[in-house]
């Protein structure tokens, strides 16, 4: 059946997407089988195209058919990169680290891994340009994070709790902190919000 | 070739997965080259009066305003006799097991029947959408999961969706009442992963 390797991708995304928030391995296989498709319905396309061009319309439904093939499968084939580069893209917020976890690493393509590091840098580059922009009289650049206060902050200072053995972690401010299983803290907001959002502190209130 | 529009955008997953519904065909002309389409022939071409269920996006190509090549007969679910049904009661029909996208699809057969039969599709998917909205805003208020199960496996993927909508507002308004909207969580791509883990953990043991 035409195009079925490149509407299991989609299938594939479909319940990717709805049920779990998490990456499935780039299909490789299927993807390239795809490509193989297209490269031959061009080729076929292009040989009965000429008796069409001599006036001779018996082929005509054939190369319409093979042409909605083709489209159909360049539809998938992007909208299934599309996606994946969006979800990609949304874990530089998500989890604010440069670093991709290793189980979703795993999962990304080697361009996928490439790419997310480029968005990084891009991301990395404009933030920067913004902080520069904000250079007072005096000399002080005022940084800009982005990936900072998603949500509006109640308070500068919260209470976490550490969930796993962390290490010791460098403040804004100089200081630093050791962050062992099961003790607390009161510490700045915009310090910890990274790794509560990685799942190592936990807000408590 | 005519320009195709895509209802909601080109990359939108939900589209692709309509467009992929099968509608029956047959055949009014001989299709040279096409004869793998139809598995219980072994001719290499497409026989005239040759009967198969195509997808609609391969249907589209070959089936305008510009080409009949073929002759389509409507999936039973759209017509006269199942539009009395959906006019009776429309809450009780199981939309589900009519195609898990029925108004997706049913907006996309508009693009290919005649005018008045397009029409009364029309009328009976919005007369039929607006008599289950009441419906799916209660269930979608309502927080025990219990009875809810047999309710939901009767909604359409928009109806689920538009559930799934109306449930986060819920328990987002509840979150507001009990002020844990400002409190900071990890990622959903952490929790995710980190109930994966204890699974899995649970199992080898």
């Amino acid at each position: 059946m035409l195009c079925q390797k490149s509407f299991e991708l989609i299938k594939q995304l479909d319940s990717n997407f709805s049920n779990a928030h998490e990456l499935s391995p780039f299909n490789e296989d299927n993807v390239r089988y795809t490509f193989e498709e297209c490269k031959t319905l061009f080729a076929q396309n292009q040989i009965d195209v000429q008796p069409v061009l001599q006036g001779d319309n018996s082929n005509l439904p054939t190369i319409q058919m093979r042409h909605a093939a083709l489209q159909r499968n360049k539809r998938c084939l992007l909208t299934y990169v599309y996606t994946r580069m969006n979800w990609v893209a949304s874990l530089r917020f998500e989890l604010a680290t440069v670093v991709a976890p290793k189980h979703i690493k795993a999962n990304m393509s080697d361009l996928e891994v490439v790419w997310f590091q480029k968005y990084s840098k891009t991301l990395a580059n404009y933030m920067k340009s913004l902080s520069q922009a904000t250079q007072t009289n005096s000399g002080y650049i005022y940084p800009i994070d982005l990936t900072q206060y998603t949500k509006p902050p109640k308070s500068l200072f919260i209470h976490v709790r550490c969930l796993k053995d962390y290490g010791e972690f460098e403040l804004s401010d100089g200081h630093t902190v050791s962050l062992v299983k099961d003790s607390q803290h009161y510490l700045l907001a915009s310090d910890v919000q990274d790794l509560i959002k990685q799942g190592i502190l936990e807000h408590i209130d | 070739m005519q320009s195709d529009c895509y209802k909601n955008g080109y990359f939108n997953i939900q589209d692709i997965m309509a467009s992929q519904e099968r509608i029956s065909c047959k055949f009014e002309i001989e299709i040279p080259n096409m004869g793998f389409l139809d598995s219980s022939s072994h001719d290499s071409n497409l026989k005239v009066g040759s009967k198969l269920d195509l997808p609609y996006w391969l249907i589209k190509a070959i089936y305008n305003e510009k080409f009949k090549f073929v002759n389509i007969d409507l999936p039973k679910w759209y017509k006269k006799f199942y539009h009395d049904i959906l006019e009776a009661d429309a809450c009780v029909v199981d939309l589900r097991k009519m195609g898990p996208y029925y108004y997706d699809f049913g907006v996309l057969l508009l693009n290919l029947v005649e005018t008045d039969i397009g029409l009364n599709i029309a009328k009976t998917l919005l007369s039929c959408f607006r008599s289950r909205f009441r419906r799916i805003m209660d269930l979608s208020a309502q927080t025990d999961h219990r009875d809810l199960y047999r309710a939901i496996s009767k909604l359409d993927y928009t109806e689920t969706e538009m559930y799934k909508a109306g449930q986060l507002d819920a328990n987002g308004f509840i979150r507001w009442q009990r002020r844990e909207f400002c409190k900071l969580l990890p990622s959903i791509i952490v929790t995710a992963n980190k109930n994966k883990r204890k699974r899995t953990d649970s199992n080898g043991d």
